[in-house]
């Protein structure tokens, strides 16, 4: 491999770290977004009965 | 922005604990990242650098501690209630992004109605007691009267908020 392909080879490996850490972030995210949307819920509904 | 400092937390503890990188690039990392997810959902360039420079200004507080949303989106762990913490801590938090909004909502109503009340009772007047004055004057008159109950009562409105900010600053 030259220095050409190993610097491609890096940069590819940046991108997809960089994707995992999104996807990651993301799913946190929309997990802990929907756990707040579920206890609102719950909340309105308590205060409701 | 406070959940946007909480993904900079989640981003940077995943690249320290789970990629094994020093503290220092891993936060680094994070915002690099929050950059390239701002630009993937459709910030312009100059937008989100501006953004992550407003950030990163905030992610520090004055004697140098990491922010709040900052450090509990570090210390997440899978199926908590770390992002709920975050807005419990704010909930009387009038600076926070939103409270200035809220406030708005709530008291449109009354500004509305109001202006509209006393547009009404100044239209009545003068078609009562002034019943020589043109159509065009009646009118002025009654949007100037809502205008005049309007923007003293938004203006008290923002007063209070401002104090409430600076009663937040002194506690």
């Amino acid at each position: 491999m030259d220095n050409k392909q190993i610097n491609q080879a890096k940069s590819e490996d940046e991108t997809d770290l960089l994707n995992h850490c999104v996807q990651y972030a993301k799913v946190i995210l929309n997990e802990q977004l929907a756990r707040i949307k579920s206890e609102n819920m719950t909340l309105r509904l308590n205060l409701n009965s | 922005m406070t959940i946007q400092l909480y993904l900079v937390g989640v981003m940077w503890q995943f690249y320290e604990k789970q990629q094994q990188m020093p503290p220092e690039i891993a936060r680094e990392k994070a915002f690099l990242t929050l950059h390239s997810m701002m630009i993937s959902d459709g910030a312009k360039p100059k937008r989100a650098d501006k953004q992550i420079a407003f950030i990163k200004e905030m992610s520090k507080l004055k004697d140098g501690d990491e922010a709040l949303a900052i450090h509990i989106g570090y210390e997440s762990k899978p199926d908590d209630e770390s992002l709920s913490e975050v807005f419990d801590h704010y909930i009387d938090e009038p600076r926070v992004s939103g409270a200035l909004w809220r406030s708005y909502d709530r008291g449109k109503k009354i500004i509305l109605l109001g202006g509209l009340f006393v547009g009404v009772v100044a239209v009545w007047f003068v078609t009562i007691f002034i019943p020589e004055s043109s159509e065009l004057t009646i009118l002025a008159t009654g949007l100037v009267a809502a205008c005049l109950f309007i923007l003293p009562t938004f203006l008290i409105g923002l007063l209070i908020y401002r104090n409430k900010v600076k009663q937040g600053e002194r506690s």
